[in-house]
């Protein structure tokens, strides 16, 4: 029995909990259970289910097996592909360690394709070069067919059986337990079994992975609703750069599924209407093969003119089949399969429909190259120079956390680099931290009281107006679609902020008619929307006030990068009620090299 | 085609029902291509919010919506609609204990994968790069690694049904057979010896469920054959 | 609860016999019938018939065959066994009625032939 006021609630004791079972909390459980400590992931799904499976085309380090490489180089096109938003110091960090860790993953198992000499086959990816942008394409991202995020979700997940990590699946995290002395823990709902559970533990790590589903049309699970971004701003919390959302050039037209950068680096391209290969035009050097940011645009101007194909004229196409039946079944066979089943297309002889879809959050949870979560002083101070503050006991890592090694634009094969790394590092951090942390701190024996009442108020019928949550979750990905996709100006988002307050107030006359206990799954898209709904905020905010284009934030009525103004990373949150955006530098110094100053950026 | 969909899809909950029941649903054709995940999602969003089903990735990468469609295994987000007779029988994966409606518990599943010691075991020291594999001591892994532990091979083997308590099922055969032929472990001794039982392995009886449902077109089947292959040869 | 109580080292054996026998039945059976067709064809006669088994190849050739049923037999009756009688207590004790049945025809059946020969 414990002293909480409610002995209905379980009450764990841990010495780590890790929400979210991906890659980069699987990654970060390894790193503390090899170090014996009580870890517990708690995770909304089994963990073999988390997105991090979803990931095709592979992870990027400079490994050197086809050509020459660095991780110096690798480091240039992050910061380059990052459109100098990137914290310079994270970028090396996480440079530097690729090579290594990835021949730690295979170590510990993945089944990487292989080269003919036996080692690790490795394929070019968009947005790499070699000699900081003079030597011509780099061969970078390390493969495993196009499967490479299962292959390595697995293996995190076997390596975890191996070391006895304690897995709480299908436990929805409700609400962080913070105290004056950062957080304690976290209050969970066990969805299966209907009841309250209360983990508490020295360190909290948020591992819940990207919100995608705030957007219509994804290519992100329907599980990707950004639960860690969402409970860091119901703790007061800001989250950062969330206007900076990825749309992904090769999503499968009006769809979403995702055909991986893979087929494009291995040499398939991207046609219009009149069959020109237009990336040549916006890209000469890279062709089909430029940043991701460059391509969707380039597309979205191509359908604008009018070069769209489809009855709609709304969508490209992606050229593969040249490439030959046998190398696009040995190194494409899952884009294969789903062209087949989701486009009705046969790549071996025709072209796949594409357009961009929305794919990965830059922003998230802020965190310094350790994983722990920061923020900015006193407000306003954020560019005054004022020190961040580390958040005590409370971490963040992979798509979940912004830290910020992707700056306003991921480049290809760089996620499943940073779920790795910055798992580990978050790892070994969170060992430090224990080292002087021998006990768990006394709660506030009322502190399980905010979880309980979030369930509770969709659990109670006491709700006379109904209106269905799937109705208002559709409201809100449209305005998010229509509003803040790849084009962006004053006028439409403008309107698109009103619209999303709107559809905030309908939330709370939203209810849900599955009243049960176990396995609501109901409730738990109802919990999953408030999520969504508090980060579509956040997005639109931060996108409204960011009068410039960079990366993923493009816009109409600014098509010019400011860096005067805006070389600076947005933070925001939710104060009573309200939207609060601060900001704060980027960190332009890396460890041990010399800084990539801003440039133009031209692929 | 008409524009209506009919189904009749497995309820059970377990604070209301003594016993599950099938429940017809009519839902509208809403876009081309459907598959019977999007049916789904229609009617728990739009008709009946109470439907209990898995779901995730919603393009046959997660394993989530392990289903019994018109009596076959699938995963309902790659199962086109075309294809299926009306109505539709939609039900729980068989032979496993039904939590609610389409949801069941997978636990005792996962338990013999972790049975197998999924994982790469090796003494020798770790080299400084990668270990070497050629690319055709790769290609010995196609055909396993790509499972997704969705359930839907293991769920459909009879010998499962009657034994499922100690025979270890297709799944966790074709993933011990994929370290077995993983030319990087060095615990085949080891494996082998904890597969050579009567119980564990020898009750699959060629029937071929599993190599006819796998969404991922995996051949269980073939792996097994190939564990007891490898264990007459150590003994002969 | 894993309570898992490791492997029996047991199967492989059974597996063995059952496919060396299966391989024997395939060889072996198709003798008989040539045999019997070779009679209903009038191209042998019943003494003719007796003749042929009171050599010693086709003796040796009848045993095998013999042992090659019976053996087939017995590990395909305990695979149904082990199947379908989750019981211990129960599959033990059926086992070895099906093992004392089996062996019983198969002495029987070549007492019958080696006294025949002899």
């Amino acid at each position: 029995m414990s002293y909480l006021s409610n002995d209905q609630i379980e009450h764990h004791f841990h010495d780590v909990v890790i929400i979210g079972a991906g890659g980069g909390g699987l990654r970060c459980a390894l790193q503390l259970a090899d170090a014996n400590h009580r870890v517990a992931v708690v995770s909304k799904v089994l963990p073999t289910r988390s997105h991090t499976v979803a990931a095709q085309g592979g992870m990027n380090a400079a490994l050197g097996n086809v050509n020459s490489d660095h991780w110096h180089w690798h480091m240039y096109d992050t910061v380059k592909g990052s459109d100098y938003l990137g914290d310079q110091d994270a970028i090396e960090y996480m440079c530097r360690a690729a090579p290594r860790l990835v021949r730690e993953l295979e170590h510990q198992g993945v089944p990487f394709s292989r080269l003919e000499d036996g080692t690790i086959y490795q394929r070019p990816f968009g947005g790499q070069s070699r000699e900081f942008g003079e030597g011509g394409q780099a061969s970078r991202t390390c493969a495993a067919a196009d499967r490479t995020g299962h292959a390595i979700l697995h293996t995190m997940y076997q390596q975890n059986l191996r070391t006895g990590t304690h897995f709480y699946d299908e436990f929805f995290a409700l609400d962080l337990i913070m105290d004056k002395d950062g957080c304690q823990g976290v209050m969970a709902w066990d969805i299966a079994e209907g009841r309250y559970h209360l983990f508490q533990a020295k360190a909290v790590i948020l591992a819940t992975g990207g919100a995608g589903r705030v957007f219509q049309m994804t290519t992100n699970a329907h599980i990707c609703t950004g639960d860690g971004g969402a409970l860091v701003l119901d703790a007061s919390l800001p989250v950062e750069d969330m206007e900076f959302f990825q749309f992904h050039p090769t999503g499968i037209a009006d769809v979403g599924p995702l055909i991986s950068e893979a087929v494009r680096g291995e040499g398939g391209y991207l046609l219009n209407a009149e069959g020109e290969r237009f990336m040549e035009r916006y890209a000469p050097t890279a062709k089909d093969l430029a940043s991701r940011d460059v391509v969707s645009r380039a597309i979205a101007l191509e359908v604008k003119a009018g070069r769209g194909c489809g009855p709609n004229k709304d969508h490209a196409l992606l050229k593969v089949d040249h490439l030959g039946k046998d190398v696009i079944m040995e190194r494409l066979p899952n884009i294969h399969e789903l062209a087949l089943r989701f486009a009705d297309v046969d790549c071996t002889k025709e072209p796949i429909p594409v357009m961009p879809t929305a794919h990965y959050t830059m922003g998230g949870v802020p965190t310094n190259r350790f994983g722990e979560v920061v923020y900015a002083g006193e407000k306003g101070k954020g560019m005054a120079g004022e020190k961040e503050k580390v958040m005590p006991s409370l971490y963040a890592i992979g798509e979940a956390a912004c830290t910020s090694v992707h700056g306003a634009n991921r480049l290809g094969g760089n996620s499943l680099l940073e779920i790795i790394v910055f798992g580990r590092a978050c790892g070994d951090q969170v060992i430090k931290h224990l080292e002087d942390k021998n006990y768990h701190a006394k709660l506030d024996p009322d502190c399980w009281k905010d979880g309980v009442e979030r369930v509770e108020r969709w659990l109670s019928d006491d709700s006379n107006e109904s209106i269905r949550i799937s109705k208002i979750r559709d409201e809100m990905q449209k305005v998010m679609q229509d509003h803040f996709s790849v084009y962006r100006t004053e006028e439409v988002m403008a309107e698109g902020v009103v619209l999303l307050e709107k559809t905030l107030e309908s939330l709370s006359s939203g209810s849900i008619e599955d009243k049960n206990r176990i396995f609501n799954t109901e409730l738990v898209e109802a919990l999953e929307l408030e999520n969504l709904m508090a980060l579509a905020r956040v997005t639109a905010s931060g996108a409204l006030a960011r009068s410039e284009s960079r990366g993923a934030h493009a816009r109409d009525d600014y098509p010019e990068r400011d860096d005067e103004q805006w070389m600076k990373h947005t933070l925001a949150s939710i104060k009573d009620g309200k939207v609060e955006l601060d900001y704060k530098p980027v960190r332009t110094i890396p460890m041990s090299v010399e800084s990539f100053p801003p440039k133009k950026r031209v692929y | 085609m008409s524009n209506i969909i009919k189904l009749e899809i497995y309820r059970y909950d377990p604070e209301k029902d003594a016993e599950p029941s099938m429940q017809a649903f009519e839902v509208p054709v809403t876009k081309a291509g459907m598959k019977l995940l999007d049916v789904l999602n229609y009617i728990k969003w739009h008709i009946d919010g109470t439907l209990t089903y898995r779901k995730s990735c919603g393009e046959g990468v997660c394993g989530s919506d392990g289903l019994n469609i018109n009596g076959v295994n699938g995963l309902a987000c790659i199962t086109p609609i075309a294809g299926l007779k009306q109505p539709i029988k939609v039900r729980p994966l068989p032979s496993m204990n039904v939590i609610r409606d389409l949801v069941v518990d997978m636990e005792h599943f996962f338990d013999q994968y972790r049975s197998i010691k999924p994982w790469l075991q090796a003494d020798s020291p770790l080299p400084e790069h990668e270990r070497l594999q050629s690319p055709e001591e790769r290609a010995e892994l196609d055909g396993s690694y790509e499972c997704i532990m969705c359930g839907c091979c293991t769920t459909s083997c009879p010998s499962w049904w009657w034994n499922g308590d100690r025979f270890l099922g297709p799944a966790t055969l074709l993933q011990a057979d994929r370290w077995l032929k993983d030319s990087r472990d060095e615990k085949i001794g080891e494996r082998l010896d904890q597969l050579e039982d009567a119980f564990k392995l020898y009750r699959c009886h060629q029937i071929m469920n599993c190599m006819d449902c796998c969404p991922k077109e995996l051949n269980p089947t073939k792996a097994i054959d190939h564990i007891k292959r490898t264990l007459l040869i150590r003994k002969s | 609860m894993n309570k898992d109580r490791g492997a029996a080292h047991n199967g492989l054996t059974d597996w063995y016999w059952q496919r060396l026998s299966a391989v024997m039945l395939l060889v072996l059976i198709p003798l008989p019938f040539a045999l019997l067709c070779a009679v209903y064809m009038g191209v042998l006669d019943q003494f003719e018939l007796l003749e042929i088994f009171s050599h010693f190849v086709p003796l040796l050739l009848h045993t095998l065959l013999v042992f090659a049923i019976i053996v087939h037999a017995y590990f395909g009756l305990k695979l149904i066994i082990e199947d379908y009688v989750p019981a211990a207590l129960m599959r033990v004790p059926l086992t070895g009625v099906i093992l004392l049945i089996m062996g019983t025809i198969g002495i029987w059946w070549l007492a019958l032939i080696w006294a025949w020969g002899g």
